[in-house]
């Protein structure tokens, strides 16, 4: 077996993602790390998906959000806004261009999908199609 | 690239250094639930210090900014999602927001100032006179 000196970085925090996962059941939440950007949550509130995604610093005009059958695209771009003198001490916060595609559990009606944006999150509502809809059987 | 000033030469590790405070244990009772420290982009420019951090969810009105003996604390705290909502996926966990830094410089308190948008809050702390760099004009003899 060869050794991978970056496995080192990779087990670095794995403990933290056990230890989530150990309590997940807990905070009745599935939780799995991303390693894609943006991370979303996604939520059924009983008719429709929720998804959301923090997105903090977002240029408004550079986000496109789009829906085709099940997958719903986001795409946007976080760009640099600092005076060009600045100095920087730290730089934490991420830039740049992001896109990527989410698939839903379900079909969903793409011409009721309604996004906004406010607070730095993402959000995209995705009503489920008809056929997909629980639907109550009257027992007689 | 960073123009050394003749005085106050700030170094990386002197501003914004982080203050190794428990994060947990802060008004216990009042806010329960967990605590992340946002990722912040510290900048310094000839006038003043800004800082950035990325908050997303938080409300102008949730936030709290202090700044006390040099010690700067961000904290804010988000609203519950309504709670007939059931997660069926998670990559990111919600919780409120704290964060504190010490500042290596002297700052004018009186003209702080601060911005949010977009879930992003930018504090503006500019440099007291006596901190900022001014150049010396030289005369030929």
């Amino acid at each position: 077996m060869a050794l991978n000196p970056w496995s080192l970085f990779d087990d670095r925090f794995r403990w933290m993602d056990e230890l989530v996962r150990a309590a997940a059941p807990l905070a009745r939440e599935a939780f799995t790390p991303a390693n894609v950007f943006p991370p979303v949550n996604i939520y059924d509130d009983g008719k429709a998906y929720v998804v959301r995604a923090e997105i903090p610093g977002l240029g408004r005009e550079t986000l496109e959000v789009s829906v085709k059958g099940e997958d719903l695209t986001l795409k946007g771009e976080r760009k640099a806004q600092e005076p060009k003198d600045a100095s920087f001490h730290r730089r934490e916060c991420g830039r740049g261009q992001f896109a990527r595609v989410v698939t839903l559990p379900a079909p969903v009606e793409a011409d009721q999908v309604a996004a906004t944006y406010h607070d730095g999150v993402l959000e995209v509502v995705l009503p489920r199609q008809a056929a997909a809809q629980p639907r109550r059987i009257n027992v007689v | 690239m960073q123009t050394h000033s003749t005085q106050q030469v700030q170094t990386p590790a002197q501003a914004g250094t982080e203050v190794q405070a428990p994060v947990q244990a802060r008004e216990p009772g009042t806010h329960q639930g967990q605590y992340f420290e946002p990722p912040v982009d510290i900048f310094e420019t000839e006038e003043a210090l800004v800082v950035r951090a990325d908050l997303p969810g938080v409300k102008v009105e949730d936030l709290q900014t202090t700044l006390k003996d040099n010690l700067l604390i961000i904290s804010a705290t988000v609203q519950p999602l309504p709670s007939n909502w059931r997660q069926v996926h998670g990559e990111y966990r919600v919780g409120h927001f704290i964060r504190q830094f010490r500042l290596g410089q002297q700052i004018d308190q009186a003209k702080i100032s601060a911005e949010m948008k977009d879930g992003v809050l930018e504090l503006t702390l500019p440099k007291s006179d006596h901190a900022r760099s001014r150049r010396i004009q030289v005369r030929a003899g």
